[in-house]
């Protein structure tokens, strides 16, 4: 005769004591990093009547940050050693093929 | 005055949470790539050699918050070296994370890391998008793979402090920027930080002040292009997506404040405000189904991402007004093939 219990619950799932512990867990990573008001207000969603430049309405005053076409400062950029280096040109025609694969699982070494 | 030192293509991946454990197919799309008598296909039909240079997008959050910091718009958040071993391509990288229970109060406090080294395809199918440039002309790529596997034999730390000038550890593109050093290259300069305020309070926070960095993009160059992946269906809709980031950039004047474009959740989790991700992803379909698709850097995929932006946010005329694209035409770097005609994406 066996002595075990019959466990009420289906199987794979947790009981509400280990709920509440993974639950403790999970919450755990992030809570011990402290957020300090100033750094709080400064994440704080633009109010209706703020002057974000994110929302239909009136903006900001100050003028457009510096957001030169990155592909204009490349030619600055090793010139002295790229020089005489040709763009390139039309190539290969099978390019749009796909490697599927096992996505690694997430080690925090990946970007 | 001390000069002081931050880089943040590292930094968006530090932040990166490591709680995700689930197993999952992905697809990597090879979006582009350059065959010519100087690149021949060395695996996989890539042209992959030691000592090119991979540049990646993180899909995590954080990108939208480091590629705020510099004083100029780069595009890619991530850099790393490629070593072709025994025929097979493998990627060193130097990658800090934060601890499955950071008991420190100081985000970067709880970061640890170190030199990876993992296989091509692995690397790229996490990210976003990638792709992969030669290194400068003026270096020895065998050099470069060499010091990245050295670093990585050292077991090298990652830099959470981001000193560019104290090598016993070292932060991504201060790695990728020695090995060019060492191989004899001339590696980009420093740039510049953002002087916006609000980015200055967070950099404060995080113990990393502001003052210079050294962006991922910065080592990329349009004739030093070599291919593109990753999980767009083609290399115009990154740009084009890339082009958003831009906007968004440019948009973040000295009176914006984080948080118009960024959420800071209580227990310290950093979220990008829906209406800014939706900008990204509607942008990076702008041209999906069109028979052209315009070449990276093509100024019509600036022109249409500005125009969407201007309809979901609101004009916000530039202090210039856009080159006409007769001035603009000879930067344009052509694709090297033509986009996929039936093309999968997985995202966006």
């Amino acid at each position: 005769m066996s002595t075990s219990r019959p466990s009420p619950r289906p199987a794979g799932t947790m009981s509400p004591h280990l709920r509440f512990c993974a639950a403790l867990l999970l919450a755990q990573p992030l809570a011990c990093v402290h957020v300090p008001d100033s750094i709080k207000q400064e994440f704080r969603a633009a109010e209706p009547d703020e002057r974000s430049n994110y929302q239909p309405g009136y903006h900001g005053t100050a003028p457009a940050a510096d957001a030169s076409d990155p592909w204009s400062r490349y030619g600055s950029i090793g010139a002295s050693a790229d020089a005489g280096v040709e763009a390139p040109g039309p190539s290969s025609p099978d390019a749009g093929a796909a490697v599927v694969m096992p996505a690694p699982q997430e080690d925090g070494g990946t970007p | 005055m001390i000069p002081l030192r931050f880089a943040l293509p590292c930094a968006a991946l530090l932040l990166a949470s490591g709680c995700i454990t689930q197993t999952r197919m992905v697809t990597v799309n090879v979006l582009d790539k350059r065959i010519d008598a100087d690149h021949p296909a060395t695996y996989n039909g890539l042209p992959l050699r030691s000592g090119q240079l991979v540049l990646t997008e993180s899909p995590d959050a954080t990108s939208y918050a480091f590629f705020l910091i510099p004083e100029h718009y780069y595009p890619f958040t991530h850099i790393a070296v490629l070593s072709i071993e025994d025929g097979e391509p493998w990627v060193y990288d130097v990658t800090g994370e934060v601890a499955s229970i950071p008991l420190k109060k100081r985000l970067l406090d709880n970061v640890r890391g170190t030199v990876f080294r993992r296989k091509f395809f692995e690397y790229v199918s996490v990210n976003l998008y990638a792709e992969v440039y030669d290194p400068p002309r003026d270096a020895k790529p065998e050099a470069i793979a060499a010091f990245a596997r050295r670093k990585y034999d050292q077991h090298i730390k990652f830099d959470t402090h981001f000193d560019s000038k104290d090598h016993s550890s070292l932060y991504c593109s201060e790695m990728v920027s020695l090995a060019i050093q060492h191989a004899g290259g001339t590696p980009p300069a420093l740039e510049r930080s953002n002087a916006n305020a609000s980015i200055t309070k967070a950099m404060a926070w995080l113990g990393v002040p502001a003052g210079e960095a050294l962006p991922a993009g910065a080592f990329m160059a349009p004739e030093r292009y070599v291919a593109a992946l990753g999980q767009f269906p083609n290399r115009t809709s990154a740009w084009a997506y890339f082009e958003a980031k831009r906007e968004v950039f440019r948009r973040f004047t000295t009176d914006q404040r984080l948080g118009y474009v960024l959420e800071l959740r209580g227990s310290g989790e950093l979220k990008v405000r829906p209406h800014i991700t939706d900008f990204a992803w509607d942008a990076a379909k702008l041209f999906e189904g069109q028979p052209e698709q315009p070449p990276a850097g093509d100024p019509r995929i600036a022109q249409a991402v500005r125009a969407l932006a201007d309809k979901r946010f609101g004009p916000f005329p530039d202090a210039a007004p856009l080159a006409p694209a007769a001035d603009t035409a000879p930067r344009a770097i052509p694709n090297a093939t033509p986009p996929a005609a039936d093309p999968a994406p997985s995202q966006p």
